[in-house]
C-alpha cells in the first residue's frame, strides 16, 4: 500500500507548498507551482502528486476556513473505514498568503513572497 | 455498500433519518418523544462538528453511518470524500446524503440551544418536537436512499 499524506490548509497555499517540497527540489517545486495553484485555488478542491519513486502519495487539499472541522472529520474517516495508509496534515498558511501567492504568479523572481509557506514549519499537530 | 446521512452537527436530523433507514424508528407510524430520545448519540457525542460514527447495519447489509459536517459543508464532505477514495470503499458502494433537506427551525433552535449553549433541557425537547413535526419527510428520505442502495 503506497503511504498517502493528505496535506491540507485554509488557503491552500502551505499545503502545495509542504506538498511539491516533498516531491521536487526547490526550482523544479517553484516552476510547478503557477501551473497547480489554479487546481487548489477554491475550498474543496485537491490536487494529488507522487513522489519520484511511487512510494509516498500526497494530496494537497484546501480545506478553507473550517480546517478545524475537515481534520477532524479526516481522522475520524481513518479510524472508521482503516484508512491506515493515511496521514492528515494540517499546514498553517502564512498572512496574507493568499494575496502573496497572487503576486508571487506575477513577479516569479520574488522568491521571498513565499518565504514563511517555503521555510516548511508551520506544521499543526491536532488531534 | 456504505450510506453516510449528514448534517451539521450529527447528532439530530442525520442520527434520525439513520435510525428510520436501520428500523430503530417506525417508518408508519410517528415515534414517541422517549423513542427519538432513547435513540443511540442523538443530542449527545462531541459538540463541535467534524465527526463520524456507525449506527448500524440496515436489512441488506449496507453500513450506515451519521456525520456531522459543520458549517462548510461542500469542503469538509469533499474531506470525507478525499479519504474514502484512497480506502478499499469504491465509488459505486458510497452513498452521501444531506439530511438536512428535511430540518425545519425548531430543529435548528434546539440544536443550537442544546449542543452550542449547553441548554440541554431546553433545546432538547424543541429537536424532538421539530423532528416530529417533519417526521414524513424524515421517512420519505430514508425509504428513498434505502431504495436506492437496494436496488
Amino acid at each position: 500500500m503506497i503511504r498517502t499524506l493528505l496535506v491540507h490548509s485554509s488557503t491552500g497555499v502551505a499545503a502545495l507548498i509542504w506538498g511539491l517540497r516533498l516531491v521536487h527540489d526547490e526550482a523544479r517545486m517553484l516552476a510547478a507551482l503557477p501551473a497547480l495553484w489554479p487546481a487548489v485555488s477554491k475550498p474543496g478542491q485537491s490536487v494529488t502528486l507522487e513522489s519520484e519513486s511511487r512510494a509516498l502519495k500526497i494530496i494537497c487539499f484546501n480545506s478553507g476556513p473550517t480546517s478545524k472541522v475537515a481534520h477532524r472529520l479526516m481522522l475520524a474517516a481513518v479510524r472508521l473505514w482503516d484508512v491506515e495508509h493515511l496521514q492528515p496534515i494540517y499546514v498553517q498558511d502564512g498572512l496574507f498568503c493568499w494575496v502573496r501567492i497572487q503576486f508571487y504568479l506575477r513577479f516569479p523572481s520574488q522568491r521571498w513572497l513565499l518565504n514563511t509557506e517555503l521555510s516548511g514549519r508551520r506544521v499543526v499537530l491536532w488531534k | 455498500m456504505e450510506v453516510i446521512y449528514c448534517c451539521y452537527g450529527g447528532t439530530h436530523t442525520s442520527v434520525t433519518v439513520a435510525a428510520i433507514h436501520i428500523g430503530l424508528l417506525p417508518t408508519k407510524s410517528r415515534p414517541s418523544p422517549t423513542e427519538i430520545l432513547a435513540l443511540p448519540y442523538f443530542d449527545r457525542g462531541p459538540r463541535q462538528p467534524g465527526h463520524a460514527f456507525k449506527l448500524g447495519v440496515d436489512e441488506y447489509g449496507n453500513n450506515v453511518y451519521v456525520a456531522g459536517l459543520g458549517p462548510n459543508r461542500h469542503v469538509t464532505a469533499g474531506a470525507l470524500s478525499l479519504v474514502l477514495s484512497q480506502s478499499q470503499v469504491s465509488e459505486d458502494e458510497l452513498c452521501i446524503v444531506d439530511a438536512l433537506q428535511c430540518i425545519n427551525m425548531w430543529v435548528r433552535l434546539g440544536g443550537l440551544l442544546s449542543r452550542r449553549l449547553g441548554m440541554v433541557r431546553l433545546g432538547r425537547p424543541l429537536c424532538v418536537y421539530g423532528i416530529l413535526l417533519r417526521y414524513d419527510c424524515f421517512v420519505h428520505l430514508a425509504e428513498q436512499v434505502k431504495a436506492r442502495v437496494a436496488a
